[in-house]
This record gives C-alpha cells, structure tokens and sequence, in this order.
C-alpha cells in the first residue's frame, strides 16, 4: 500500500484535495491511502521520516509563512524516499516545472485556480502511478547510479556500451544507446564494480561485453552494437576472443 | 664668492624651481582656488618666504661645507627642507594636509630632479672654474638657460601624460600609510640609488641599476597595458548592457501593446457578462471568467513570464546572449520556454568560454526546429547547491546518428556543418569543473551542461 501525503497551506483545498482522493481511491479501489494532510511542511517531514518507504506527495509549491517552500521540501523528501512520487500543486501556470522535474523528478504538477481542471489533474497523476507500478513490477531491470555533481543519474545497465577516459584527467565518458555522459571517477573502480560483465580491452576503453557487434582484428577495432567504435589493446585480444566465444556458446 | 652673491643666486634659481613647482602643482591639483585678497596675499607671502627660506638654508649650508658631508647628507637635508616648504605652500594654496601634501610635495620634488638631471646629460662633465670667466657664462648658461628648459620640457611631458587625471584617480583612494613612508623617503632613497649607482659604476660593463630601471619600465608598460585591458573590458560591458537594455525596453512596449489590446478585450468582455448575469445565467458567467483568465495567461503571460526568468540572471555575458539568442528565435517564430528559478550568478568558467559553450547548444538546438512547426526548445538554467546547470532541450525531428554527434564533421545538416559540437568538447577539455551530457529522450533531443560554481 502506498501511502498519500498532502502538504497545503489553504486550509478549504487542502479538505478539498483530501476529499477528493479519498473518494477516488476507493471508487478505483487503489492500494493507496492517505496517511496525513498538513499546512506544515515538518510535519510531513516528521510523518515520512517516522514510516519510511515509497509514498505519494502532493505539495504545494507556494507554502505561505512556512519555514521551507514547496521545493526545498521536495529535496528532503527525496533523501528520505527516492523512489516516491512528487505532484506539485500550484496557483501559477508557469511553474518551472522542467527544473523541478530535472532536481526532484517530480511527476507532474497541477494548477489549483480551477477546481475541476484540479481534480482531472489528481485523477490523471493517480492514472500514471499506477500504470507505473504494474510496469515496474513486470520488468526488473538493472542500472547503473553515477553522481553527476548535484544530480544522480540512473541508465538501464543494458544500454551502456563502454566507458571512455582521455586519461590524463579523471572524466569518463560513457556511452550509452541514448545518452553520452561525463562524470568524474575512476576506470579502476568502475571495473571492480561490474566485475565480469565489462572488460578492460584497452587503457582508455572499458567495454561491456555483450554489447560487442563485431571484431576488427586488423585494426584492432571493436564494432559494439549501436554502431559506436573503440579500440583494443594487443594483449587483450586473446581474452576478448575468448570471451565473445564464450557469450556465443 | 661672498654670503651674499651666493645667497643672491641661490634666490634666483631658487626662484626658477619654486615657479616650476608651482607649474607642476598647478597640472597636478587644478588652478589655485582664488577666494579673497586676503587668500591671494597669503600665497604670496608663502611663496616668497619658501623662496627666501630655502635660498637662505641652501647657502648657509654651502658656507657650512655641509654638502660635502658623507653620504649626500646636506643634500638630503635641504631636500627634506624642500619638502616641507612644499608641503606648507600647498597647504596654503590648497588646503590639502597631510599625506596628500607630502605625496604632492615629493613628486614636485622628483619631477624637478628629473628635468634637471636631463639638462645634465647635455652638460660637459666637468667643474666649472667660477672664477674663470669664460666658465662662469658656461655655468651660468646652463644654470639659467639649459636646465630652466629642460624643466618647461618636463612640465610639458607631465601635461601631455595627463598626469592630473592619472593623480585625481589615485588621489580618490586614500594612500597608505606604507606608501606615505616610501614617498617621505625619496631623499633618502634616490640618494642610496645615486650611492649605488656610483659604486657600482667601479665595475666595467655592469651596473644593476640598469637593470632595476629597465624593470621599471617594463612594469610601467604592464601597467598601460592592464589599464587599457580595463578600459576595453568596461566599453565592452557597457556595450552589452546598452544592447540589453534595448532589447529589454523592446519588451517592455510589446508587452504595452498587449496590455492596450487585452484592454479593449476586456471591456467587451465584461459587457457580454454584465449581460448575463442580468439574466442570471450563473454558468454562462462562469465559463467567460473562464476564459478571461486562460486568455489573460496566454497573451500576458508569456513575455512576463521571459522577463521574469532573465532577470534571474546575473552575469551579464550570460544575460546579453540569451537576450540576444531569444529575439532571433522570437524573429524565426520558434517557440522557446526559459526556466531560471534560482538567481543564477557566475562559474567556474571563463565568461566567454560559457557563452561559447551555451551559443553553441543554443545554435544546435535552433538549427534543429527552424521552421517546423511543432519545433519547440526548452531551456533550463538551475544553480543548486554549489553548480549549475544549462540545459538546452529541442523537439527532435531527423534522426541523429546518435554514436557519431560530436566527432569532428559530423552533423545532421549535411557537410560542413559538425564543427559545433566538437569545438563545445574542446573547450570543456580544459575544464575539469564542466561536465557536458547529451541525450535523446522522448522526442527530445538534450544538451546539458554541468558547471561547478566559481566567482
């Protein structure tokens, strides 16, 4: 069961909100409940610290006379749940809301003027999670955190393709289906973190194996699957055949 | 030669100086404020008792033999008596005490020693035998003549170098204490330099203080230089505010015209209401304020909304090229959304390697949706906890050959056209701080960047 936190400093749409989900959850018969509806934004702190686990926040964004606004509470919800789902309720239209969704990955935001539009909103976020949630539970897929400065970064393990340093500082580019990124690390860590599943084929190159296309011996190029290059180093051509012979068998 | 022929000649030339002093002090502090008789008078009276004092100190001294004293000691002596004969007249003529007094005093003092030092090198090195005659008109030739010229040359060369101005800046700050030292020292230490330049004159072929005056030059030409560097940065800044504050009054009226335009709207509107509320049909009424504040949202709203965002910027390169960058896209009707929602001040790159970097995604992203239209670029700037990031997010329309954005010469325009994204990489290279992502999501085709803060 998820559980529902309201935080709504106005007193009549913070019932209205309540109501409404109540009523909702129980006409679709969602695994849901809401646990607690505050003007404060400790309290929800306090509440989600007290029972940790995923939940469902609907804040408000302007938080009149509070100590902390909509987004600051957003950030120390995420520390305590990261994989939560965050609705921000707003007055303005013109909500930041990419800035929002880039820091917090909140899921969507709602505009409160009129209430119709605001219960359609309610309606379609509690649409998605659950969509979500089933989605979830079907594929479990693995991933690869890094820390890119103030943001962390989740990519699917089966679209990288290999991991790239210029050497000389501590950058490393991955390379993935989709995404080319930039972080600072270390190969050496990288490799002890992935173990079998990558392999060093070359000073600069840690390569996933199963991602390998084909093999340019002459050049000593490896081809991987979405058409990228990199290179090999002498020594490692054995082990790389040995390897990709094994993947086959 | 009497006391008195002495006393006699050292009025007269010390007569010149003082004119040459009060010539100097002239460009340096502006025309003498002229208040009353009473005022005149006492410049005057100061002058002529400065003459009177010095000249008369001067000559007790060479009586004495007291210019004979090891180490320039009388030359120093009557040096210091100078300056605070200096310093007094100004006080006099300018009211100005103090450290000010004493600066100006030294410099009066160093610019005459240098005229009539260059009035030496032309002189013969020699000396003069007063009681030969044919010497004597020499001597007093290049007394009287020669070195007068060489300090008009001198006043001239502090005209032309704008001295004034150059005083009036440092003067704005108040000097020192340690700098007051170093300048109440300045017969002390030429007098060393002079000590050191003579004895060092024993060596053949090496003298250091060449070396010490040719650094001294070249100090004085890295300073021009730093000023001028100053001067162009501040003619560029301006450049660029003036070119904000533009386009930003530009704003202001087009959003003036909407205002005019909602006005008219509005009364019509409201007389449409006023009619159905007589007739009491509450839905009706409804929906019209409905519709009166989507409207408002969708013809306000946005240029509001742009204004807003920007002025969360406040590092003004940054600032001139969005401005810049949005009225292109606004004239190529590309619809672009900008998002600051945390005052955004300064990184840890230089200015203008960022504003290279941001053109450049900027660009891309233009290039993408120019002419589509459900073309549509978003953009994020958001400081957090000690970075910033840019993000530059546009509808992605061809297919990019994802693995290959980046390498040199590639792009999804065609030949000639991917010099963009690998010199973006170029520049970051050098930055350990900046760490560049890019990524196709959704539709989207992202460009981020993510910069450590900096001053």
């Amino acid at each position: 069961m998820l559980p529902v936190y309201i935080c709504e400093d106005d007193a009549r749409l913070r019932a209205a909100q309540r109501g409404f989900l109540e009523r909702q959850i129980l006409i679709e018969g969602l695994d849901m409940e809401v646990v607690l509806c505050s003007g404060h934004p400790e309290e929800v702190l306090q509440a989600v610290e007290a029972s940790p686990g995923r939940g469902i926040y609907f804040l408000d964004v302007e938080l009149r006379g509070e100590s902390m606004d909509g987004f600051a509470l957003g950030q120390e919800i995420r520390k305590l749940d990261s994989r939560g789902f965050i609705i921000y309720v707003t007055a303005f239209a013109d909500l930041a809301f990419e800035t929002f969704r880039y820091h917090l990955e909140a899921l969507d935001y709602i505009v409160k003027g009129d209430t119709e539009r605001m219960y359609a909103g309610i309606c379609h976020c509690l649409d998605v999670i659950t969509e979500r949630m089933c989605e979830e539970n079907r594929q479990e897929r693995s991933y690869f955190s890094v820390k890119v400065m103030d943001v962390v970064k989740h990519i699917p393990m089966d679209e990288i393709m290999f991991f790239e340093t210029s050497g000389r500082t501590h950058r490393i580019e991955l390379h993935g289906q989709h995404d080319r990124i930039d972080f600072l690390g270390s190969m050496r860590e990288l490799e002890q973190e992935f173990g079998d599943r990558f392999l060093r084929v070359h000073r600069a190159y840690l390569v996933q194996v199963a991602q390998v296309a084909q093999l340019d011996l002459k050049n000593r190029e490896i081809l991987m699957q979405n058409g990228e290059r990199c290179l090999f180093s002498r020594k490692m051509r054995e082990p790389l055949l040995e390897r990709l012979a094994g993947k086959c068998g | 030669m009497t006391f008195f022929e002495v006393l006699c000649s050292n009025l007269f030339s010390f007569s010149m100086t003082v004119l040459f002093f009060t010539g100097v002090a002239i460009l340096l502090l502006g025309p003498v404020p002229y208040r009353d008789k009473t005022h005149g008078y006492m410049v005057m009276g100061a002058l002529l008792a400065y003459i009177v004092l010095v000249a008369f100190a001067s000559t007790v001294f060479y009586k004495a033999g007291m210019y004979s004293w090891p180490y320039g000691g009388g030359e120093i002596l009557i040096q210091y008596t100078q300056i605070f004969g200096s310093m007094l007249l100004i006080r006099v003529m300018y009211e100005k005490t103090g450290g000010t007094g004493l600066a100006v005093a030294v410099f009066l003092l160093a610019a005459y020693d240098f005229g009539w030092n260059l009035e030496e090198i032309f002189a013969p090195d020699k000396v003069y035998h007063l009681d030969n005659l044919a010497e004597r008109w020499e001597y007093l030739f290049h007394e009287w003549v020669a070195t007068p010229l060489a300090l008009v040359f001198t006043a001239w060369l502090l005209c032309r170098l704008e001295v004034g101005k150059l005083y009036r800046q440092w003067e704005r700050k108040k000097p020192g204490a340690a700098v007051l030292v170093f300048l109440g020292l300045y017969p002390i230490l030429s007098q060393a330099l002079q000590e050191l330049v003579e004895r060092f004159e024993k060596m053949e072929d090496f003298n250091p203080v060449t070396a010490i005056i040719f650094l001294l030059v070249i100090y004085l030409i890295f300073m021009h230089g730093a000023r001028e560097e100053m001067h162009r940065e501040q003619i560029e800044a301006q450049q660029v505010s003036l070119q904000q504050q533009a386009v930003y009054i530009e704003n202001l009226e087009g959003l003036q015209r909407e205002v005019r335009r909602f006005r008219h709207d509005f009364k019509n509107m409201m007389a449409g209401m006023y009619v159905q509320a007589r007739e009491g049909d509450l839905e009706a009424v409804q929906s019209y304020i409905q519709e009166m504040v989507t409207d408002f949202d969708m013809q306000m709203g946005s240029q509001i909304r742009l204004m807003n965002q920007l002025a969360n910027i406040h590092m003004a390169e940054v600032k001139g090229l969005f401005l810049e960058k949005l009225k292109q896209m606004q004239k190529q009707r590309i619809s672009c959304e900008l998002e600051v929602l945390k005052p955004f001040r300064g990184t840890a790159l230089r200015g203008t390697d960022l504003c290279r970097c941001l053109g450049i995604l900027l660009d891309n992203a233009m290039e993408e949706v120019r002419e589509k239209e459900e073309g549509k670029i978003h953009i994020m700037i958001s400081s957090q906890d000690g970075c910033t990031t840019f993000r530059v997010k546009n509808t992605l329309f061809s297919s990019p050959d994802f693995p290959r954005i980046g390498t040199l010469g590639y792009s999804t325009k065609g030949e000639g056209r991917g010099i963009g994204l690998a010199n973006y990489k170029k520049i970051l290279e050098r930055y350990e701080q900046a760490l560049p992502l890019t990524a196709v999501q959704n539709g989207y085709f992202v460009q981020e960047l993510k910069v450590r803060e900096g001053s």
